[in-house]
């Protein structure tokens, strides 16, 4: 048993000498302390600087009763683990403004960086994603068809060593010196985060963050082991690294952009301004009945005061009239409720379905399985839209209970002159403080509990790829 | 003797793997991508008719009274998509498509989506194959070209024939670069092909230019690739140490630079967002219209007298008085917010121009920027946009903004009127000039592209020169 | 044909590889150089063939100097490297198709690569080979077809012999011979004592960088050229005085 570990020992240290001193470990120790570092401290101070747009803006007046086409906004608050994975951070819009019955997100006022979205970004998730599966492959993938190439494995197999612990004591010593580097980079970076003010240690985040670093280590792990059993299938070292970087573009430049587009093309979802056409034609048709409804109503009573319509206002002071125009008119709006309801509510089905299918052919590759699970825990995910979606509608909705329902508009045309009349109902009091729209993350339980799955997938595809290997290689041709 | 060697490289090449594994990339997802990706252009074409029918609509029916009753008063202005962005799609959600062209500026319209672009992948297109799938293919046909005849031993039996390095250095490019032609050349021809039966009229409006000018791109930035890794086989005598050497460069040149570059830009030179600067906009107009007002109510006051009916009217002076005391408000408030957004304007430009400037130095930045332009879809597109919707702008300021007059009351009295003759129907349209294949040429990412390439293959000779075959 | 005049090459790190090797060989003489692993056989090929520049000395191919005129020299040259190295995916016949183009033979019919590849004895089957399934013998023979379709009047020869079974050794021999007796002037280097007997017409034996001895075939007959050789590895005795040697 002893003599046995030693020999593992004796395997697993040539294994880490040998990479130690090759090219290729400098290069990955370069890109991790360049990259990771870098990217942590850049990321942060984007955040740094939304949070306090975003904390100045909250403070302001202009939220209540902004000068802008009369109406009501929300901000949306930025992420403390954007800092980690982007995700949809800074293309999702970060703020909307109500114009009954419109909502208007990104009210245009903040675009995302064009340089940004046009070069794509860098973060912690983009490293461990990109650049660190692409090295684990460089790594892995001369690992057993290289000492064969060089006879070494023949030598090292006259001697008595079962095969097992070869690959073991390749696996053990690539992952070593794939992950010490990485792990040291984030170290740095972490402290210097920490150093220029992150909340590290705050709540849920740290926790968190320890999260993200076991899961890009596991991904890692699993390309790794990936390029090992690529390795052990031929006998050449140039036909296994051909093969990877093919799997490579494939698993990781291919199948996650594949994804969105295919869940596009398949469950297709409107644009929001398209959508909000609709809703605007939608309006206007029903106002226009609601008009012609209510026109011999408002005539009567302009010509029981001896005024034109035009010069008519609203005489809250008659019940009559009032309980009059409500009857005729409710209808309408409660029909215009429902659509508006119904549009809204499908849109949003629509948009979830999309996700959902996306999600699943994601799931192919663990490159987007990676992009989704971090972005899960980071709450910057494709849910994140959803959700943010949704709390705005429920704002809008508790606001036209309070407010939008409390008063009126009516539209009359007669030919070629129009008149509008609006104000607030009688008897129904609007708020003087309407309530402000609040958003929360997602609770820690519940955006690990949906991850749950996919993480396992990840690990027992690591798992699985290494039971491969082991097959393949115990079958392996040494000679 | 050039020619000898590009023929055996040539016939080298298509018998192996990385050639057959590449042509399968190409003609899988090139031609399909430009299908879908021409499918969503349609669709977002007819969306947009939409939206500019109803907005005619809307202009149609516009009657004065709506006009001058809302002080806030603007057209809309929109950006139709251009059919070449089917080769670089994705782009046109992160520029504002729409603008609103109002009283004293011009403002972002509502974006097309609550989210810009594709979410946390990008999208499948011309431009993401050949910006990484060829250059990393470039690089893999490459990076041994050298070594492995070393290795092998055929180098020395090449060069104990009179055949001079930089004959062979040439051979091996002509070779290589033919090679990786081949299946760019059928993937491109079969996608224009599908398009064009897809009803797509390739041969209207400047479609083909513009595509040329892509082809052509598209041949330089491969053929850099296939330079840099040429270089690297001539530079180290192992395959080993020359493929961990290309792909660390390809992996910086293409992944981390351009990223890089607006990590940079950021860092450099913040600008004060958008949010906060359009805040400033409005508390300046609100400021000025209250003092104004305020004003304007004493005024009144002392030229007007109480009507039988008991309601005040204005007197014969009043006009007169009125825009003694609103115009140097009304042009100071127009001035400080032109100020405020040309400062933005300025800074933004300056934070933009500098990230590209550090994201083109790589090639691979230097092409996305080059192929964006070309394709209709790029950043400085917004910047010509912007600029059209300005002058419509000042079109409207001479015939519609200038006659309007709204004054607001602390009292809360509001005063609107039109001065002079403005007819609705005939207010001037939004015509978006074609911008012309000339102004989408970035000349300068050409040339990056061709430096590049210079550099790289005068280096090339001068290793190959030196270079130890034993 | 191939000449040398106090060729000398030392390395950057201080190594003596070559020191004034003065060697003549003539048009239809087969001169063999003997020596161990690093006696300096290996550099002397490379610098006939320019693969590097000497530190002193020249070298000379049909009379033209490598260094000055590489390209000219190399036109009179036909190189067989040790373990002939061929283009694994090709056929015999495109790989000779290749290499008779660089040498300059260009419009070669089929027929005129068929003929040669039968002379050296390749067998018809494998003309239209790929070349990674033939064994070494095969190679070997087709690494001299491709020096034999250049027709040029020096050949350089890198242990040809090497790892060949007796049977394609003497095979070897054989197309030598017809190469001798057309008039080519040939350089040989092997370990090969016993073949280059047979074959050679003058024999050098190389020790540390220096030829140390020279033999022409008559006076091989009278001594004893393995003890000789035995010799001399053994470092009993020292070298024959051969003219000036250069100081670097």
């Amino acid at each position: 048993m002893i003599v046995g570990g030693m020999m593992l020992l004796t395997l697993l240290k040539k294994e880490i000498q040998d990479y130690l001193i090759s090219i290729r470990f400098v290069v990955l120790l370069a890109l991790c302390i360049l990259l990771i570092p870098l990217s942590l401290y850049v990321n942060f101070e984007t955040y740094k600087r939304w949070s306090a747009d975003y904390n100045e803006q909250v403070k302001s007046e202009t939220i209540k009763g902004s000068r802008g086409r009369g109406g009501l906004s929300g901000l949306r608050p930025p992420s403390a683990l954007s800092v980690f994975a982007n995700g949809v951070e800074t293309s999702l819009a970060k703020d909307f403004s109500i114009q009954s019955p419109r909502i208007i997100f990104g009210t245009g006022r903040s675009y995302g960086d064009p340089i940004y979205e046009t070069f794509g970004r860098i973060d912690f998730l983009f490293v461990v994603q990109a650049v660190l599966s692409l090295i684990a492959f460089l790594f892995a993938f001369d690992a057993i068809s290289g000492e064969k190439e060089l006879g070494t494995l023949k030598l090292a197999m006259a001697n008595p060593v079962p095969r097992y612990k070869i690959l073991l004591a390749k696996f053990a010593g690539g992952m070593i010196v794939l992950i010490a580097p990485f792990v040291v980079s984030f170290a740095i970076g972490s402290t210097i985060l920490v150093f220029a003010g992150y909340p590290l240690f705050q709540g849920i985040i740290l926790a968190k963050v320890a999260l993200i670093l076991l899961l890009a280590t596991i991904y890692i792990g699993l390309f790794f082991v990936l390029g090992l059993f690529v390795s052990t299938l031929t006998h050449q070292s140039k036909t296994a690294l051909i093969m990877l970087m093919f799997v490579w573009v494939v698993l990781v430049l291919g199948v996650p952009r594949l994804s969105m587009m295919a869940a596009k093309v398949l469950r297709p979802v409107d644009d929001d301004s398209v959508v909000a056409l609709r809703i605007k034609l939608l309006t206007e048709s029903i106002d226009k009945e609601k008009g012609n409804a209510l026109k011999q109503l408002y005539f009567d009573k302009a010509r029981e005061k001896k005024l034109s319509p035009g010069l008519l206002t609203f005489d809250s002071a008659d019940p009559e009239f009032v309980r009059k125009r409500n009857e005729i008119a409710g209808p309408f709006e409660a029909r215009m409720r429902e659509e508006l309801a119904r549009i809204n509510a499908d849109q949003q089905r629509k948009r979830q379905a999309q996700l959902n299918l996306a999600r699943n052919i994601a799931r192919i590759s663990p490159a987007s399985l990676l992009s989704y699970l971090m972005t899960d825990i980071a709450d910057t995910g494709e849910h994140i839209k959803v959700r943010f979606l949704d709390a705005v509608r429920l704002h809008y909705s508790a606001l036209d209970r309070l407010i939008f329902s409390k008063s009126y508009q009516d539209t009359i045309s007669d030919g070629n002159t129009g008149w509008g009349f609006g104000g607030n109902l009688p008897g129904q009091e609007t708020p003087k403080d309407p309530p402000r729209f609040s958003f929360s993350f997602p609770r820690t339980a519940e955006s690990l509990g949906q991850s749950v799955v996919d993480e396992g997938l990840l690990l027992a595809c690591a798992v699985a790829l290494f039971a491969a290997a082991s097959v393949a290689f115990i079958r392996y041709d040494v000679r | 003797m050039v020619w000898t060697i590009a023929q055996k490289e040539i016939r080298e090449n298509l018998l192996s793997l990385r050639f057959v594994l590449l042509f399968l990339l190409a003609v899988v997802f090139i031609p399909s991508s430009l299908y879908t990706n021409y499918r969503a252009y349609l669709s977002r074409q007819a969306d947009q008719q939409q939206i500019e029918q109803s907005n005619r609509d809307y202009l149609r029916k516009l009657k004065l009274s709506q006009i001058f009753t809302n002080p806030k008063f603007s057209l809309d202005v929109y950006w139709p998509p251009a059919p070449t962005s089917v080769f670089a799609a994705g782009f046109e959600e992160i520029h504002p498509r729409h603008l609103v062209v109002g009283k004293n500026s011009v403002e972002y319209g509502a974006p097309l989506d609550v989210q810009s672009s594709s979410g946390l992948f990008g999208s499948i297109d011309y431009l993401f194959v050949v910006q990484f799938i060829f250059s990393l293919f470039a690089v893999l046909l490459s990076f041994d070209a050298i070594t492995r005849e070393k290795e092998h031993g055929t180098l020395r039996s090449i060069l104990s024939n009179p055949v001079g390095r930089a004959v062979l250095a040439t051979g091996k490019l002509l070779g290589g670069y033919i090679t990786f032609a081949i299946p760019l050349l059928i993937a491109f021809l079969v996608g224009i092909l599908i398009l064009e039966i897809s009803g797509l009229n390739i041969f209207s409006g400047d479609f083909l230019p513009r595509t040329a000018w892509i082809l052509a791109l598209s041949f330089l930035y491969i053929a850099v690739f296939f330079l840099m890794g040429l270089l690297v086989s001539s530079l180290v005598s192992s395959t080993y140490s020359a493929l961990v050497l290309s792909l660390a460069f390809w992996l910086t040149a293409v992944l981390v630079l351009p990223r890089a570059a607006s990590l940079a830009a950021q860092l450099w030179q913040p600008v004060k967002s958008r949010q906060v600067t359009w805040l400033e906009k409005v508390s300046v107009e609100s400021s000025t219209e209250m003092e104004k007002g305020r004003l304007l109510e004493e005024a009144y006051r002392k030229n007007s007298v109480v009507d039988k009916e008991g309601r005040r009217v204005a007197d014969e002076g009043w006009q007169k008085k009125r825009d003694e005391i609103a115009a140097p408000y009304e042009e100071r408030a127009a001035q400080s917010i032109r100020r405020l957004e040309n400062d933005y304007r300025t800074r933004k430009a300056a934070q933009l121009a500098l990230g590209l400037r550090l994201a083109r130095f790589s090639p691979a930045g230097a092409f996305v920027s080059f192929i964006t332009e070309m394709a209709d879809t790029g950043i400085r597109e917004e910047n010509w946009f912007t600029a059209e919707a300005e002058r419509y702008r000042e079109m409207l300021q001479r015939e519609l903004f200038s006659k309007i007059q709204f004054d607001v009351f602390p009292t809360g009295g509001v005063s609107m009127g039109i001065r002079g003759m403005v007819n609705p129907a005939q207010l001037p349209e939004f015509r978006l000039p074609r911008s012309l294949v000339r102004d989408s040429l970035r000349g300068a990412d050409i040339a990056i592209l061709l430096v590049w390439f210079l550099v790289a293959a005068a280096l090339t000779y001068v290793a190959l020169a030196r270079y130890d075959v034993r | 044909m191939i000449e040398a005049k106090n060729l000398s090459k030392r390395y950057e790190d201080e190594v003596l590889a070559l020191d004034a090797l003065n060697l003549q060989v003539s048009p239809g003489e087969i001169y063999c150089l003997l020596g161990a692993n690093g006696a300096g056989k290996t550099t002397t090929i490379n610098l006939f063939l320019n693969f590097i520049e000497p530190s002193a000395g020249q070298a000379f191919l049909n009379s033209i100097d490598v260094v000055r005129n590489p390209l000219e020299a190399k036109k009179y040259v036909a190189y067989v490297s040790e373990n002939v190295m061929l283009y694994g995916n090709f056929t015999a016949r495109q790989n000779l198709d290749f290499f008779a183009k660089l040498a300059g033979k260009k419009d070669l019919k089929k027929e005129e690569y068929y003929r040669v590849m039968r002379e050296v004895g390749l067998p018809e089957k494998a003309f239209e080979q790929r070349v990674k399934e033939y064994s070494k013998g095969m190679r070997q023979k087709l690494g001299i077809a491709i020096a034999m379709i250049k027709d040029a009047p020096a050949l350089l020869l890198d242990e040809p012999t090497a790892g060949l079974d007796p049977k394609a050794a003497a095979e070897f021999l054989e197309t030598l011979i017809d190469l001798r007796k057309r008039g080519k002037a040939i350089l040989m280097s092997t370990h090969d004592i016993f073949r280059a007997k047979e074959v050679a017409d003058r024999v050098g034996i190389m020790k540390e960088g220096r030829k140390v001895m020279e033999r022409t075939r008559e006076e091989l007959q009278y001594e004893n050229l393995e003890r000789l050789y035995l010799d001399y590895m053994r470092g009993g005795i020292g070298p024959e005085a051969e003219g000036p040697k250069t100081a670097l």
